[in-house]
């Protein structure tokens, strides 16, 4: 079960981890955009009877919005302090909530599991739903193609050459600005996708701030910021721990993200997987 | 350093995360429920309330002849969505008393003032209440604001019915002659659960609460009286989650391995459905029973949907206006608005203000007005309800009506989980504490 939960934390954490290393900026609203994902999802849904649809819809129309907010908002802002473009992911993620309070109205947004997953399997003489093991295969498969893409394709290579050394691939003739939008469409998808996937699982509360944020950070700092590796590993870590913790320390299980957070960060600063930061 | 400078950051971030978790009062709240906090809410308030009861000097019977109550509910603001539960309820029964001649020819006049769940907003509120003549007060219905609200009603001499769920040992710091509780308690809740646990012969039990000084009660109380009665039951664990916790996967992979065969749950809001959803979805129902509050007459249960654990989910409820004996009667109450379905809280507010009416009706006007008077014939008063008699307890002012613990059911034709009439039972003045118990407890905690 913890599996599963780690996993979601992962795509969350992955999407911010691609926006903070490809365009050092930490994105406030990926909150918003978690439940945007949900939302889209939850009306897609019920109006075709579809979840797949829901989740492609979620997919699309977030990474849409997500590369507007980069051209029309963040890209004008790209030269001032970091300060600025953190700022305005903090506002945008507000007027998402205010949003979705006006279109979806104050409630609690929940869906069944769709019928073809909707079934237990028994693992260890434990019922298992089969829809957290999909959750594992679908993460599992975004972490391989995601690696993949980053390892072993042009964009990736490109990708990475942008977090190493922006200017220099600006000046081999590279559209620095369009690759940052789509790296910023690209975290927002991913996001959306957790989002969506979660829709079955804990829904979402529209007049509530998504929780979502707080762990993907933990998760962040753990496995070491703008690694995707390392976003892996912490949400497995994350995830795992919290799952024996609400069995054993169950009064306090709650408190683990935050507890390993700080301990890492006095520790290894960089996160698991981080290269280590030579003091100036 | 880039990397150093983004970690701080975020470091920071999270720090605000935690502190914005725990003084998160207003986003899964339902009525009469608290998150703990409220002594801490009171004190920013204290002076506000003082200074605004200085400078102004009780009430005095209005020159229109009319009787002015004022009424403290979120009328904007993100729990504003509850007083259209609220206020139709009132608004119809005021009708109705006006219809009928008013109260001993004198019409009544509610006065709704926003309070929007803030105890700070709370205690100006009742500043321009004092400038207006009323002569009795009804609500808050959050308990943040119970404290300020008590306050102004002991410098004030004016009756206060609070509608809701006040922690006890906040209740007996807001013990005052002048308050009247008109919601539901917790300690009520735990001798209902405390019962069921006899009755159905549950063995092992694990409580899952929101953090908080309401569920810290429920808890406490059960265990209490499980003791009391005897009862040979295993404390299975407890866990307890911030408002905002949705994801329960942890939360039931704990419960599962404890092998409880019941939960006792104080959850509300969003983490209730999730934990209902969840729990079915894991399989937590297949061996285990769910006592819980506020988890039928909720629209949240809508988005359950066919995952709803059908059989395993009971719940306690008071006033349900689904049950066919009250149902017709009740329905006028909620007629004038296609939006609102049937809601205990609605009654809440509408017994509170029946129960002044009725009292009134024993005083002349001028009497009306006099504090000491209007408490002392509520005091006296025993009102006819659907639900059979509802008065309030001389000791400790807790308006007595009956606790309902039922199955729970999907009914379609309000889209929502609803008490089941066929699987329930009616707890009375057994699920309320005696005199002697209340005083032993309030020299217990030293009140």
């Amino acid at each position: 079960m913890g599996l599963s939960s780690g996993l979601l934390y992962f795509l969350t954490a992955a999407g911010m981890a691609i926006i903070v290393s490809g365009l050092n900026v930490i994105n406030f609203g990926q909150g918003a955009f978690c439940m945007f994902g949900t939302l889209l999802c939850y009306s897609v849904y019920r109006m075709t009877g579809s979840f797949f649809l829901g989740l492609l819809a979620a997919i699309v129309v977030s990474g849409l919005f997500g590369g507007y907010v980069t051209e029309a908002m963040l890209r004008p802002i790209y030269k001032r302090p970091a300060l600025f473009q953190l700022l305005l992911t903090m506002g945008v993620g507000y007027i998402l909530q205010d949003f979705f309070l006006l279109a979806w109205g104050n409630t609690m947004v929940t869906a069944s599991i769709p019928k073809a997953l909707d079934f237990r399997i028994n693992l260890i003489g434990m019922p298992f739903p089969f829809y957290y093991i999909f959750l594992i295969i679908i993460s599992l498969c975004i972490c391989a193609v995601m690696l993949y893409v980053f390892k072993k394709t042009k964009v990736g290579m490109i990708f990475r050459a942008i977090i190493t050394n922006r200017e220099m691939v600006d000046c081999m003739g590279i559209n620095v600005k369009v690759m940052n939008s789509l790296m910023f469409m690209v975290g927002i998808s991913l996001t959306a996708l957790a989002g969506a996937l979660n829709l079955p699982v804990t829904g979402t509360q529209t007049a509530a701030e998504s929780p979502v944020l707080f762990t993907a950070m933990a998760v962040l700092i753990i496995g070491g910021i703008g690694e995707i590796r390392g976003a892996f590993i912490g949400a497995l870590i994350v995830g795992m721990c919290m799952s024996f913790g609400a069995m054993f320390f169950s009064q306090y299980y709650s408190l683990i993200p935050s507890l390993m957070m700080v301990l890492i960060l006095l520790i290894k600063p960089e996160g698991i997987c981080g290269k280590k930061i030579e003091a100036k | 350093m880039k990397k150093k400078l983004v970690a701080f950051i975020m470091a920071m971030a999270m720090c605000a995360g935690l502190v914005a978790c725990g003084n998160n009062t207003a986003d899964v709240q339902t009525p009469g429920t608290s998150q703990g906090g409220t002594e801490e809410a009171a004190e920013p308030v204290k002076e506000a309330v003082e200074e605004a009861a200085e400078t102004l000097e009780g009430t005095e019977p209005g020159e229109d002849g009319t009787y002015k109550i004022a009424v403290m509910i979120p009328l904007s603001g993100d729990l504003a969505f509850f007083s259209s539960y609220f206020k139709p309820s009132l608004d119809y029964l005021v009708d109705n008393i006006n219809k009928e001649g008013g109260i001993n020819g004198h019409a009544v006049e509610l006065l709704y003032k926003d309070d929007q769940g803030d105890p700070t907003i709370e205690a100006s509120a009742l500043a321009e209440v004092l400038d207006e003549n009323v002569c009795a007060v009804i609500g808050p219905f959050m308990d943040a604001c119970g404290p300020v609200v008590a306050q102004w009603a002991e410098t004030n001499h004016i009756p206060v019915f609070m509608c809701c769920a006040l922690a006890t040992d906040v209740g007996f710091d807001n013990q005052s002659d002048y308050v009247f509780t008109a919601g539901a308690s917790a300690w009520s809740w735990s001798k209902v659960y405390a019962n069921a646990v006899k009755e159905k012969g549950y063995k092992s039990v694990y409580f899952v609460g929101n953090s908080g000084s309401v569920p810290d009660n429920v808890k406490d109380y059960f265990w209490r009286e499980i003791e009391t009665m005897g009862l040979d039951v295993k404390n299975a664990g407890e866990i307890r989650l911030s408002g905002s916790e949705t994801d329960m996967t942890s939360v039931i992979t704990g419960i599962m391995s404890s092998g409880a065969d019941c939960v006792v749950s104080s959850l509300t809001g969003g983490p209730a459905i999730t934990f209902l959803q969840q729990g079915n979805q894991m399989g937590l129902f297949d061996t285990c029973t769910l006592l819980g509050v506020y988890i039928n007459d909720s629209d949240h249960t809508e988005s359950v949907g066919d995952a709803y654990p059908v059989g395993k989910v009971y719940s306690i409820t008071w006033f349900p206006i689904s049950f066919d004996f009250a149902a017709d009667s009740a329905r006028d109450i909620y007629g004038r608005s296609d939006s609102v379905v049937p809601n205990s809280g609605g009654l809440t507010f509408y017994y509170a203000l029946d129960t002044i009416a009725a009292a009134l009706r024993t005083l002349s006007y001028e009497e009306g007005y006099d504090g000491d008077a209007l408490l002392k014939a509520v005091e006296e008063t025993k009102c006819e309800s659907l639900f059979g008699e509802i008065y309030y307890t001389k000791y400790n002012h807790q308006l007595v009506f009956p606790l309902y613990l039922a199955n729970t059911q999907m009914n379609e034709e309000y889209g929502m989980a609803l008490p089941d009439q066929g699987d329930y039972k009616e707890y009375g003045l057994e699920c309320y504490p005696t005199e002697e118990e209340w005083e032993a407890e309030r020299q217990r905690l030293g009140k």
